[in-house]
């Protein structure tokens, strides 16, 4: 059992399991070893034709008209199995969403609309930096003597940047220093791209270095609206990064628990030596509060006030800490075979800590969520805003 | 004032003084040439990181992964030539004899740029505490002088040591759990030797040594009560190297299969087994069969805790450079108190850990392994006294019966089992805090460096999956911690007993 999700969401999981079962299991370490085999784009497709890529696009735009719960369903259901395509599922979801809270959900919509394959249809985005925190890092926007706004700069580690052909992209803008999110063609002569980057996990989520010289770019908001829209979703994102943080520990749990009760040492089954017994006890107690949390945060992350958005990330932040804790153990269950590629468990390892780091670095994003926090209470004790 | 019956009294109360403060009466005792020596190991250590590992790190983890087949001959043969695979053997077997605690700062260093290159190293000890440790003085002569050669001739000559098994991990590191386990290489007595069967798996750097320190067990029910060690060289007939693990880290390593179908091993290449026992000791053999597993991971396991210390002082390194380079809200990272105290906790980890490595190899100096060779007259006497001395007067020595019968004796009959236990103890902390603070420091970095750390061209990515495997081998941590347990404070609590809920 997974996440305690509501009941409407079963079909969703279903599918979810099913479409693992059979598309992502058989070959996980294959998938895995991106960029140094093909990238998995069978899967990529056959994953677009059951909808994954337009979760939270309403049914008239062509989606599945569904809400964040939805989302975490699905990304947990297939993060339990492959967070690689958890992660490709939630970078495109990000760039929706953002486009959603920039331009309105219709102009997000039909950004997938027409669309005559996964490539043509999915979304890049720049999944691991804080749009907001981050910001003087950002490419600049700037006026061409055209009239039309374009982008300099570099994104480091634009997530499906070698698959998508357009990305949604934050820049700072040539009206003030506010940030403002951009729609870029990424085939134009203006974008260079790096090969995939080989990183940590989500090795079948290939993200690229790109570099933006002078590119034409469509503005989905208003000059001063970027930092605004995006805060919007920011703790939603957050709760469905930690959906996948809550698949991979859920993987790695069962993974220790099967193989717990099956190896012996000293006579017995391991998952008999109190000493394991109790790291499976961490491991479950992390997984099934992490689902509690999760189940919650996923309901209120999108309420739109400040109080449920902070309860939200907050579970979101815990989730992922927890996840990095689970994966650890989930290796040592099975002492020297859980470091091998053979049982998946170092995989989830890598993914984990790959996961906890989507929009940047988690100190920032602590210190990020507690800072109106301070604001607030400084003010109330008259301190200076 | 209080006497000194009443002294010894109280501070032999849990916990004993001389157990717990082992390195307070090892101090005074240790030779003052040895810090000369490991100032100059820690030299040498930091001109090859510079030159060698510091360079080929990411280079040859990447091409692991692009090629999982790939062997790291060229680093072996760098490695020889650099003339680290003799450099802790003792004079008296033709290595270049510096003091063992030295290899604990080496390793440190080098773990530093990687994990993997220094196990590439530090590995082959291993296998030479095991051929060390078994006080077999005529074979020991005979493999470790092939290392040596190994190095004039430029043909890397490097020892594995096998003891897991495909179905027996943890229960081969302990004899309490040995005969309740399910061994299966089995060693059967013929007229001249053995006969191997059984299968060895994770065998580091098997596909590349020339010879293993092979254990295994006449009677399979009794394992405990029938270990044997046996020299086994690649090549020999019945021996053969399966395949090769696909590890998440510490890639340049390879980690092997080795198969034994009907291998004879001849009576010269046993190097411990019942007759060697009888004529060591009256004590039990499984007694025995304990006292050798206790010096070898005695030995390794601080090891592995300077391994774990790199790694954490790697991921610092990592760390700091990081935050004297990024900025943050228009000021250096560095410069935020936030960022600062995380890396003061950094750096107090990495002197945690080596902390702990010393304590542990001052344990081994005053009462375990290493007590003859660090013991100071000895010290200075094997220091000096020139190689034609060690050739023509020490060497036919160690050919002879009563030598290795001398030197069993001293290790497995007149060594005191409290000494034994508190090396052992004392190795199993260091393995489990430098491993479990390493951890700490790679997750620590990666999260200061959000996405940075993420990238494999930045080299803190690597280090997380690196350090991981510290917890495993050398005994998982968990049954470290409970070995620390038995041999350090069990022997308070006579009656907690072990292995047995
Ligand atoms: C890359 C690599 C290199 C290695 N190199 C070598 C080498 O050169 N030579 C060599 O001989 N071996 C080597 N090993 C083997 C290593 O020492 C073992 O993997 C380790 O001892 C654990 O054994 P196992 O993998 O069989 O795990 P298991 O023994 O199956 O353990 C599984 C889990 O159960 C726990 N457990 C088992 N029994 C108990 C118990 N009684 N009480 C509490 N917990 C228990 C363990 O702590 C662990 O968490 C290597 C391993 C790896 C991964």
């Amino acid at each position: 059992m997974g996440t305690v999700f509501k009941k409407e969401l079963t079909p969703m999981k279903e599918l979810a399991r099913a479409f693992s079962a059979k598309e992502l299991a058989p070959n996980i370490r294959e998938h895995d070893r991106h960029p140094f085999a093909p990238l998995f784009m069978d899967t990529l497709e056959k994953a677009y034709e059951a909808g994954f890529f337009g979760v939270v696009i309403p049914e008239e735009l062509g989606g599945a008209g569904g809400d964040l719960e939805t989302l975490c369903v699905l990304l947990e259901e297939i993060s339990s199995v492959d967070a690689s395509l958890g992660a490709a599922v939630f970078t495109n979801a990000c760039a929706q969403l953002t486009a959603g809270a920039c331009a309105g959900v219709k102009a997000a919509g039909a950004l997938m609309s027409g669309a005559a394959s996964v490539r043509e249809a999915i979304l890049a985005f720049p999944c691991y930096l804080h749009p907001v925190i981050e910001a003087e890092t950002l490419p600049r926007a700037e006026l061409s003597p055209g009239g039309q706004e374009v982008l300099s700069g570099t994104v480091p580690l634009l997530s499906l940047a070698t698959v998508a052909t357009r990305a949604v992209v934050p820049a700072r803008g040539a009206h003030g220093d506010d940030v403002s999110f951009f729609l870029v063609d990424l085939d134009r002569d203006e974008v260079t791209k790096s090969g995939p980057v080989l990183t940590l996990g989500f090795h079948a989520c290939p993200a690229a270095d790109v570099t933006l010289d002078r590119v034409p770019a469509l503005r989905l908001c208003s000059p001063d609206k970027g930092s605004e829209a995006f805060g919007s979703v920011y703790a939603a994102l957050l709760v469905a990064s930690a959906a996948i943080s809550a698949g991979i520990m859920r993987g790695s749990y069962e993974c220790a628990l099967a193989y717990a009760v099956q190896r012996r040492q000293g006579g017995r089954e391991i998952a008999r030596w109190s000493e394991v017994t109790m790291m499976l006890a961490d491991m479950l107690i992390a997984v099934r509060s992490s689902g509690l949390a999760l189940a919650q945060a996923s309901r209120l992350a999108l309420d739109g006030d400040a109080s449920s958005m902070e309860y939200a990330a907050s579970a979101a932040l815990t989730v992922h800490s927890l996840a990095c804790g689970v994966v650890s153990d989930g290796i040592q269950v099975l002492g020297g075979y859980g470091y091998m590629k053979d049982y998946g468990q170092e995989k989830r390892y890598r993914d984990a800590h790959q996961a906890s780091a989507v929009f940047g670095s988690h100190p920032l994003k602590k210190l990020s969520l507690v800072g109106p926090a301070v604001k607030t209470a400084s003010l109330g004790q008259g301190g200076m805003p | 004032m209080v006497s000194r019956a009443e002294i010894r009294a109280r501070l032999s109360n849990f916990p004993p003084f001389d157990d717990a403060s082992v390195g307070l009466s090892y101090g005074v005792r240790m030779p003052r040439h040895m810090v000369k020596q490991i100032r100059e190991v820690v030299s040498i250590a930091r001109a090859f990181n510079e030159q060698v590992a510091r360079p080929l790190s990411l280079e040859i983890d990447r091409k692991t992964q692009e090629d999982p087949s790939y062997m790291p001959r060229e680093l072996v043969e760098t490695a020889n030539r650099w003339g680290f695979y003799t450099m802790w053997i003792p004079r008296m077997f033709g290595g270049k004899g510096y003091n063992l605690p030295s290899m604990s700062y080496f390793s440190e260093e080098v773990a530093s740029a990687c994990l993997g290159i220094m196990n590439v190293i530090g590995v082959h000890y291993l296998g030479v505490a095991g051929v060390i440790s078994s006080a077999n003085t005529r074979l020991a002569k005979r493999v470790l002088s092939e290392v040596a050669e190994g190095e004039r001739s430029g043909w890397p000559c490097l020892i594995s040591l096998a003891v897991t098994e495909p179905g027996a991990g943890t229960d081969v590191e302990e004899v309490e759990l040995l005969d309740k386990g399910s061994v299966s290489c089995h060693a059967r007595k013929v007229k001249g030797g053995y006969v191997v069967n059984g299968t060895k798996v994770f065998i580091s750097m098997g596909h590349l040594s020339t010879w293993t320190v092979l254990y295994a067990y006449t009677d399979l029910r009794h394992p405990a009560e029938s270990t044997v060690g046996l020299m086994v060289k690649t090549g020999m007939k019945g021996f053969s190297l399966g395949s090769h693990e696909d590890k998440m880290g510490q890639r340049a390593c390879p980690a092997s299969e080795l198969v034994f179908e009907d291998c004879f091993v001849p009576d010269e290449l046993v190097l411990f087994d019942e007759g060697h026992a009888r004529a060591f000791s009256k004590k039990p053999r499984r007694t025995l069969a304990q006292t050798y597993i206790d010096y070898v991971v005695s030995a390794t396991r601080p090891g592995v805790c300077a391994f774990g210390v790199g790694a954490a002082r790697g991921a610092l390194e990592k760390a700091l450079d990081y935050a004297s380079k990024t900025q943050l809200n228009g000021r250096p990272l560095i410069d935020h108190e936030w960022v600062q105290s995380r890396l003061a906790q950094m750096y107090a980890n990495v002197a945690l850990g080596r902390l702990a490595y010393q304590e542990a190899n001052h344990a081994n100096s005053l009462r375990g392994l290493y007590r003859l060779l660090q013991f100071k007259p000895l010290y200075y006497y094997f220091l000096l006294m020139p190689d034609a001395y060690f050739k023509r007067v020490i060497s036919p020595t160690l050919d002879k019966r009563i030598t290795t019968n001398l030197m069993g004796r001293v290790s497995f009959d007149w060594a005191k089992q409290e000494d034994i236990r508190c090396c052992s103890g004392w190795a199993s902390l260091a393995k489990i805090t430098g491993t479990d603070l390493g951890l700490a420091n790679c997750r620590a970095a990666l999260e200061i460096m959000g996405a940075a750390g993420l990238r494999h061209d930045l080299g803190a990515e690597k280090l997380l999956r690196d350090i991981k495997l510290l917890q495993i081998y050398e005994g998982t941590n968990q049954l470290n911690r409970l070995n620390l347990f038995k041999c350090l404070i069990a022997p308070s609590f006579p009656k907690a007993r072990m292995f047995d809920e």
